[in-house]
């Protein structure tokens, strides 16, 4: 069982610069996911590790070995595909047994480890039979099989589960949750499912345009995001962020001035990044979660509301904030919303256009500098 | 079971005869012009090949089998089949094969003036074989073409009795023009069959260690199985059928040497007026057919 | 002239119920040819012409495709509509319809002073004669000669040859002047033109009456085509080849491409139709002359003979006005229409007797017309006289020869064999 070890490494498209010097250390045996916005590099760097794309600088390790430029089934690397990608000509035993055949192992070798995976993924009925006769998740479980197969160091999945209804992807996370456990292999798991990140993941990595903006254990980046964007991006909905100004300044306490919220003392949890003097413009974070009452009232206008049954979501937009309703972006100057999003646990029905009043508590703010850094976390428990 | 049942529950259906007319009714067009345009015509050549008769005479000889004797007998009959064999074949191979090699660089090796390229190589394909064997006649010429010309300068001695008037040569020269003509359409349908071969499958495949020529051999050929099928089958019927390009490059000459059926049936006909042997000779170009059209259905299917 | 030759059309329609027997005032002679570019204008003049003197009589001209020609005239000549007079092939294919009867006899018309018969000489006239009876009106003619560059002979001092020695001999010379020209370049591509070598040859070795039963398979079975001159004249072509005569692959080479190489001056004979002067004066090379094929030493040749091939037109048995019909085609071979044809067209006419007087034609021309006139026998080219699978097996004879592929002696064992299947089959 080996990690990985990536230093480095970058890749362009002609002047696109897709992945910037990108580090990361994979323990073996950890289950690491990788998420972030669309198009912010994740699968060209799953894929540079697996081989299919060159790479332009740095050095990836599997294991002891350096595999930056060995050939994709010289590195110990298996990578199963949103859409399966199985050979259509193949039987499911044929693609399964494939890698095994180009490597050159024995016809029995081959059925054994075959039927080990089928045994593992519970699709021994399913080998004589083609690709097209199977559903989705049968044939999400056949590629998986094809990796497992082939005895490899270290697992890739790019959104493995995407294409499948929820129940299945619920089904299948358990599933692979429970693979990993059995196999204890490396992974690293593309996915823009919050939940698959969450109950799956060691670590979180998450990417923004080619770079990493944080990693760490799931609740570690839920509770301490280090900066607004990675705050944004776990959870959902998404974190409330409100527009507001210093108005004081102490030491490690600063007060600060939010429309809908009032003047809150808030004491400061990272003090280097750039001064927090009176006028500078901050915004303050609220996980909609963060609505179970407390010492601080917020009314806002009921836009739209959700009922989910075990719990219902008010949008809206907070009386006492210059209003924006026509503004479809829903933003206001400074990355700060004009809709707030309130999560109650129960079952409630406020009417749209009425007044609504919700109750959180200061414990609950984030804050974060006009940089995007996080400079206060939410206190937990 | 279930099909028969839901069947069955049509035709116990009222207004179910009623249908059947309308169905009737709308394919009668199409089936008049089937008629008109291909039964009879075929009706008309299987009788006439039972018959000895010229353009010039008005009614024939009835002669049973007897041109189907005179077929199995006919020297030049078994040239003109081996030609169309040496067409298929060589055609199923060099068209089909170059076709499916120049399909595979245009389709993963180049990058740059792809379309260029697959334009050049497609465009004989556009111009009617009448020309193409002219323009061909000219390059090949022995005295004044660029081919002698070419083959001299690479310092090989062209054939003396010209590309196209030396009985051993001519027949595989032919075959090149057929595969200049027809490579760069075999190409663009097989080029087609490659880019709907999705890349995961590649990438795939190079994960399990099939990268390059085996990659070709595992994933691409397999992939476009029926392509390859379709073309070959294009390629066979074309080589049976092949008539104007032999016609006019050699019309079947040096003495008979590219000979194909088409051309001999035509000789035949027209210049020989012995209608009765060429109507036989017709009605076997017509069963090759109608086996190869069995083929192509049996084939399509199990696919 | 519309009115004039309407109105009696008119008239005799609106009589021919009370009156069956009027309507036959106006005679309709339908006039079929092959549509060659240019012919239709030229025939809408004789037509004019024709009419102007001829009131009672009104031609209408319909134009056919070569290719679909003979089966055009098949139809029709079975059918319910046949034409009044048609154009045709001397040969085998004028004899062909004289022999199932689809003809008419029209030995008992145009006798008069300008009918065909007064016009013409008797060998034009032999040739659409079948048992002494005429079956057609030949119109005119297209002959072959060898064709010379006179700068060129005169310059290194070459001599037409008065025999085929001689001419083995020419092509030697101008292989020792220069051996990369090719004296006599032979474009056969397309077979025909040795085959009209090889013609030409029968004639002045076996002669052409001794040939005559052999080409129409009359001889019997033991004699037919074993002529040992048959295969002297196959062995005349490899002494031309072996002469240096030709060019390296006469069998890939176009016959347009050999016209060329004399025209341009490359080289300095030809063996080449009638119709090859309008070429070669078309691509602007006038300095040429003809000869005849020289008599072979020891031939059995006739002299006076040359290949001509005749066109003329025929009249359909069923025609309801063979002699208004010869009238019309007995003005198509009048002095006038005859220099007509040969000025607009380069035809060499049936009648010459104009053609002195024309400055439109070329001295060569001239002299080619005299020289068409003056042949006494006819020889037919073999492709067009002999039966189709013998014709064949001529053709296919020629280029094997040419090419090594046969001896002249398997040549003719395979004209023979075909010529015996021929005959079995008649
Ligand atoms: N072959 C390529 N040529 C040029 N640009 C590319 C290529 N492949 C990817 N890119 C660009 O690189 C960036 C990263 O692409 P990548 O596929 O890694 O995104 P991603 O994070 O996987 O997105 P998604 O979540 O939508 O799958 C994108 O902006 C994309 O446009
Ligand atoms: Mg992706």
């Amino acid at each position: 069982m080996s990690g990985l070890d990536i230093t480095d490494l970058s890749k362009h498209y002609g002047s696109f610069h897709a992945v910037k010097s990108i580090s990361l250390g994979v323990l073996p045996g950890e289950f690491v996911v990788m998420v972030g916005p669309s198009g912010c590099g994740k699968s060209t760097l799953l894929r540079m590790i697996a081989g299919l794309e060159t790479v332009d600088g740095g050095m990836i390790r599997v294991g002891d070995m350096d595999v930056t430029h060995a050939e994709p089934s010289k590195r110990g690397v298996a990578m199963v595909f949103q859409n399966y990608a199985l050979y259509p000509h193949m039987t499911v035993d044929g693609n399964m047994g494939f890698g095994l055949r180009m490597a050159g192992a024995s016809r029995e070798v081959i059925a054994a480890a075959v039927s080990r995976a089928a045994g593992i993924l519970r699709i021994a009925d399913h080998l004589p039979k083609l690709p097209k006769g199977l559903s989705g998740g049968q044939k999400q479980r056949v590629a998986i099989g094809r990796a497992i197969t082939r005895a490899p160091k270290i697992f890739l999945f790019d959104e493995p589960l995407s294409n499948l209804d929820a129940e299945l992807r619920t089904r299948m996370r358990v599933e692979l949750g429970r693979l990993h456990q059995d196999l204890g292999a490396t992974m690293i798991y593309v996915t823009h499912d919050q939940v698959e990140a969450m109950t799956m993941a060691d670590r979180i990595v998450v990417l923004r345009d080619g770079e990493i903006e944080q990693m760490g254990p799931p609740l570690d980046l839920y509770n301490r995001p280090a900066n607004r964007f990675v705050a944004g991006f776990l959870g959902a909905p998404r974190m409330n962020i409100v527009a507001a100004r210093i108005v004081a300044a102490e030491d490690r306490v600063v007060t600060v001035e939010a429309a809908c919220l009032g003047r809150i003392p808030l004491e400061l949890d990272v003090t280097e990044g750039r001064a927090l003097l009176p006028g500078e413009p901050v915004t303050l974070g609220l996980r909609p979660e963060a609505f179970r009452g407390g010492d601080l009232p917020l009314r806002l206008i009921v836009q739209l509301v959700e009922s989910l049954g075990r719990e219902t979501l008010v949008h809206g937009h907070p009386i006492g904030v210059g209003t924006a309703l026509g503004d479809p972006e829903g933003n206001g100057g400074d990355g700060a919303e004009d809709a707030l999003v309130i999560q109650l646990p129960d079952q409630q029905r406020p009417r749209m256009g009425d007044a609504f009043e919700a109750r959180t508590d200061r414990r609950a703010l984030y804050l974060f500098d006009a940089d995007g850094r996080t400079r206060r976390f939410a206190r937990v428990g | 079971m279930m099909y028969e049942t839901s069947r069955n529950g049509v035709a116990g259906r009222p207004g179910h005869a009623r249908e059947h007319l309308t169905y009737l009714l709308m394919l009668a067009p199409a089936l008049l012009l089937l008629g008109v345009f291909v039964f009879v015509p075929v009706v008309l050549v299987i009788a006439g090949s039972f018959y000895e008769f010229s353009l010039t005479s008005e009614d024939g000889r009835f002669v049973g089998l007897g041109n189907y004797l005179r077929i199995a007998g006919d020297e030049i009959f078994w040239i003109a089949l081996r030609n169309n064999i040496i067409i298929v074949v060589g055609s199923v191979v060099l068209q089909v094969g170059m076709g499916t090699v120049l399909a595979a660089i245009l389709d993963r090796g180049i990058g740059v003036g792809r379309t260029l390229l697959r334009t050049i190589i497609f465009a004989p394909m556009v111009i009617s074989s009448v020309a193409v064997g002219l323009v061909w006649t000219i390059i090949l010429d022995p005295n004044v073409g660029p081919m002698n010309a070419a083959v001299t300068g690479l310092g090989l001695t062209p054939p003396r009795l010209g590309w196209l008037g030396d009985p051993t040569v001519s027949i595989w020269v032919i075959l090149g023009i057929a595969t200049w003509q027809y490579t760069g359409f075999l190409m663009v349908l097989i080029l087609a069959g490659l880019q709907s071969v999705p890349k995961e499958l590649y990438q795939a495949a190079a994960l399990d260690g099939a990268t390059g020529l085996r990659a070709f051999w595992h994933i691409t050929l397999p992939s476009i199985r029926n392509v390859l099928v379709v073309a070959v089958l294009i390629t066979t019927v074309g080589g049976f059928k092949i008539f104007d390009l032999v016609f006019v490059t050699t019309g079947g000459g040096p003495a008979n040497a590219t000979q194909v059926l088409g051309t001999y049936i035509y000789l035949q006909a027209f210049n020989i007026g012995d209608l009765g042997h060429a109507h036989a000779m017709s009605v076997v170009l017509l069963m090759i057919a109608v086996v190869l059209g069995w083929l192509q259905l049996r084939v399509s299917r199990t696919a | 002239m519309m009115n004039n030759a309407l109105r009696p059309a008119v008239l005799a329609a609106l009589l021919a119920f009370a009156h069956p027997a009027v309507a036959d005032d106006q005679v309709q002679i339908k006039f079929w040819t092959l549509n060659d570019a240019g012919m239709a204008e030229v025939y809408a003049e004789a037509i004019k012409a024709f009419e102007t003197t001829n009131p009672g009589i009104h031609i209408v001209h319909e134009e056919f495709p070569a290719d679909s020609y003979k089966t055009a005239i098949q139809v029709a000549l079975n059918g319910s509509e046949p034409p009044d007079a048609f154009f045709n092939w001397v040969g085998e294919d004028s004899a062909r319809l004289v022999r199932s009867g689809l003809v008419a006899d029209i030995t008992a018309y145009g006798t008069e002073e300008t009918g065909f018969q007064s016009v013409l000489s008797p060998a034009w006239i032999d040739s659409l004669t079948y048992n002494g009876r005429i079956y057609g009106v030949p119109t005119e003619a297209v002959s072959k000669y060898f064709y010379y560059n006179r700068s060129f002979f005169a310059e290194h001092g070459l001599e037409v040859p008065a025999t085929f020695g001689e001419l083995t001999q020419l092509c030697r010379d101008i292989r020792a002047i220069d051996p990369t020209i090719v004296p006599l370049p032979l474009g056969n591509s397309e077979r025909w033109k040795l085959n009209h070598y090889i013609t030409m040859l029968n004639e002045r070795i076996v002669g052409a009456e001794a040939a005559a039963d052999d080409y129409s398979l009359k001889a019997s079975e033991d004699q037919l085509f074993t002529d040992p001159g048959f295969v002297e004249a196959w062995r005349k072509v490899l002494e031309l080849q072996k002469a240096g005569c030709f060019q390296d692959a006469p069998n890939a080479t176009a016959p347009e491409l050999t016209r060329a190489m004399f025209s341009s001056g490359a080289s300095p004979m030809i063996y080449c139709g009638s119709w090859c002067a309008a070429i070669f004066d078309a691509d602007g090379f006038t300095d040429y002359a003809m000869f005849q094929m020289p008599p072979v030493e020891g031939g059995k040749g006739a002299a006076g003979t040359n290949f001509v091939l005749v066109q003329g037109f025929q009249v359909p048995v069923a025609s309801k006005h063979p002699e208004e019909a010869v009238r019309w085609l007995s003005f198509l071979v009048s002095p006038e229409i005859s220099r007509l044809m040969a000025e607009r067209m380069g035809r060499i006419p049936a009648n010459p007797a104009q053609l002195g007087q024309s400055t439109a034609l070329t001295e060569q021309f001239k002299w080619m017309a005299q020289d068409v006139s003056a042949v006494t026998a006819q020889i037919n080219v073999l492709d067009v006289l002999l039966e189709n699978s013998v014709s064949e097996a001529y053709l296919n004879a020629g280029v094997e020869v040419l090419n090594g592929t046969m001896t002249p002696e398997a040549a003719m064992e395979s004209i023979r064999a075909a010529a015996l299947k021929a005959k079995e089959r008649m």
